[in-house]
């Protein structure tokens, strides 16, 4: 591959002061939100031994950054969270009593084609609730979602949820052996259901072939759920419908606990949605809003992955996409305002230690005060007011000639003790 | 995207016809749109869609962006394109065969023939990858992007894979179709975050064009989706 040294390699991207502000200030917000329920925050490595993540996985890591390090190990850049939390609980974390409640912020890697909204390297927020099994832990985590978009001040946002075991239970039942049920998932992952209507077609017969067959237009209200058990329990085979049944009582258990927690607006069902990792067991859900085409957070339950580590429990969790949030916020005008401090530009003479104490103490005091504050040798005062000017800066102290103090934009000049007291006083500026 | 006009990208061209009278059959549409009007974007106040007429290529890249709710493709573009939509309904229009065709009179009779220093010139770069490597053939594949006939005749290919729908385009330039791919038509997609926050409207719509469609004959060639991702 030709490059040059400017460049960075495909789907990574440097960000740079405002871009780095706005991501800091969402994040703190969520975070604050998590901390507040209790969960407590982990930092996990950002390269972990490849079979660790692969736990995740099926033992397949597809999308990770993975190489080989200096003893011959094979390791990877983490593609996501989910995985080095479940292998934390059952080491670390093994002695501390269940149910334990994590939350991390940090860059996942994934090796995928790069385009709007998705980046090789990006940042997740997420949590994960270890020891507290369906439907409770789903309502927690469910509910704690919605409030994480309520929080940022997101509008017109929506969660979607369904459960593992609806699908996997009516497969079954029209006995679909494990291949054809592997085909069928994977059309409407990738939303063929033009594709998947008609391999159900030849699949499945009768009226659990049109339940099959309507699947991806199960999509609604909560009363959704009902109704799909009430058609069940009249089915004949009913026996062989038992674990789609158990899955369907399970996400409606899930809807009443999400109605007390007084979220049951945000959230409707998609009995149509599978999803990409294979370690969910149970509830899985999505989030996003009208204004970005793609799923801000992703999540569900996960009851065998701690399992596979070594320590049984029950788990949920979610991730979301921290850019993706920032893209959202955007479109609908709803960015965080970033605290405007007024900035100071301090120029002392080139070449001369004259003033340069006035200066540099100067600065502390404004630096201490909590305004941002350069200091900068000039030759001149004119090159003084250019340099603030490109620096749009709004307030310049000058010591190049004759001490003294400039506004901007106005360009009003005072001496320079006015100047402190004013911002002393705590002035508005813009 | 909820509320409001739902936006719709059309292809311009063959389907553009038959197209409008599917929905004017359908009641998706009153009046049918001029497709001769220079205009690009095109609102219907009564039915609060907006259309974006464009390049058929163009088409799922305008929905899987969401720059558009609901778009109309073929099979073959869309299978090509390999993006991140949902497809809603076959619309059964714009039937067509994606086939591998050589000259008549040429010493390659079966694409078993083709081998590692066979170059293939078409304007579906991806499938016919995918459709050669399934069988083991590491074929050279051109992107061409018209005129894939041509290929052939100046001596750049030695096979094509191009669509054909009554074969005639191939025989008129001495090519004779040795195997299919599959079968295409035109579908309805979506993109998925619409398709989940304004399904009601785009169900509506779905079960207008179902009403008249009726049930998809069953082809004889397989559906081109078995060459997809």
């Amino acid at each position: 591959m030709r490059h040059t040294i400017l460049q960075t390699p495909r789907g990574l991207a440097d960000l740079v002061g405002r871009e780095v502000a706005l991501m800091h200030l969402i994040e703190e917000k969520l975070s604050k939100l998590l901390a507040s329920w209790g969960y407590q925050e982990v930092h996990t490595p950002t390269i972990e031994f490849a079979d660790v993540l692969a736990k995740g996985s099926e033992g397949e890591l597809k999308d990770a950054f993975c190489f080989i390090d200096r003893q011959g190990d094979l390791v990877a850049l983490r593609p996501e969270m989910t995985t080095p939390c479940a292998r934390l609980l059952a080491s670390r974390l093994l002695s501390q009593p269940m149910p334990i409640r994590l939350f991390y912020a940090g860059r996942v890697f994934r090796y995928e084609e790069p385009q709007e909204g998705k980046n090789r390297e990006f940042r997740q927020i997420g949590v994960e609730l270890a020891g507290l099994p369906a439907p409770v832990g789903d309502a927690e985590v469910v509910a704690l979602a919605v409030h994480a978009f309520e929080t940022l001040g997101l509008e017109d946002f929506q969660f979607t949820v369904s459960h593992i075991g609806i699908l996997e239970g009516l497969l079954e039942a029209a006995g679909i052996d494990k291949e054809d049920r592997h085909r069928l998932a994977h059309l409407l992952r990738r939303g063929d259901f033009v594709a998947y209507r008609r391999a159900v077609g030849e699949l499945a017969k009768g009226s659990l072939g049109e339940i099959l067959a309507e699947i991806p237009r199960l999509r609604g209200e909560a009363s959704l759920v009902k109704e799909l058990e009430e058609r069940l329990a009249k089915e004949q085979a009913s026996l062989g419908l038992s674990n789609a049944r158990r899955a369907l009582f399970e996400l409606s258990t899930i809807f009443e606990l999400l109605e007390i927690y007084g979220v049951l607006s945000y959230v409707k069902v998609d009995l149509g949605m599978v999803k990409d990792f294979t370690y969910y067991t149970g509830l899985i859900m999505e989030g996003y809003t009208a204004d970005l085409g793609y799923t801000i957070a992703s999540g569900g339950r996960y009851d065998q992955l701690l399992k596979s580590f070594g320590r049984s429990a029950p788990a949920s969790g979610w991730a979301l996409g921290v850019e993706r949030l920032l893209l959202a916020l955007e479109r609908q005008g709803k960015l965080p305002k970033i605290e405007e401090k007024c900035e100071v530009l301090i120029t002392p003479q080139a070449g001369t230690k004259e003033h340069w104490p006035q200066a540099l103490a100067l600065a502390k005091e404004l630096r201490k005060l909590g305004y941002p504050t350069e200091v900068n040798p000039v030759l001149d005062p004119g090159r003084a007011m250019q340099m603030a000017k490109e620096r749009e800066v709004n307030v310049l102290i000058d010591y190049s000639s004759e001490p003294k103090a400039v506004f901007f934009p106005s360009e009003k000049t005072t001496s320079i003790e006015d100047a402190v007291q004013l911002l002393k006083g705590g002035v508005n500026c813009g | 995207m909820a509320s409001g006009f739902l936006t719709v990208a059309i292809p311009k061209g063959r389907l553009f016809p038959p197209l409008m009278e599917l929905f004017q059959k359908a009641e998706v549409l009153a009046e049918p749109l001029e497709e001769k009007s220079r205009k690009l974007i095109l609102e219907d106040e009564e039915s609060q869609l907006r259309f974006i007429l464009s390049k058929p290529t163009d088409v799922p890249t305008y929905v899987e962006y969401g720059a558009a709710d609901l778009g109309i493709v073929g099979k073959d573009v869309l299978v090509e394109a390999g993006r991140d939509i949902c497809e809603l309904v076959d619309l059964g229009l714009g039937f067509c065969k994606m086939v591998v065709a050589v000259p008549k009179d040429g010493p390659i009779k079966r694409v078993s023939q083709l081998g590692f220093d066979s170059r293939v010139a078409t304007k579906y770069p991806n499938l016919a990858r995918e459709f050669f490597n399934r069988q083991g053939l590491g074929v050279e594949v051109i992107k061409l992007n018209g005129s894939i006939e041509l290929g052939p005749i100046v001596g750049l290919a030695d096979a094509i894979v191009d669509i054909t729908s009554s074969g005639q385009t191939l025989e008129e330039n001495g090519l004779v179709p040795i195997a299919t791919l599959g079968t295409s038509t035109a579908r309805l997609i979506a993109n998925p975050i619409s398709y989940k926050m304004a399904f009601g409207r785009i169900m509506t719509i779905v079960r207008q064009l179902e009403a008249v469609l009726g049930e998809g004959g069953e082809a004889d060639d397989p559906d081109l989706a078995d060459l997809g991702r």
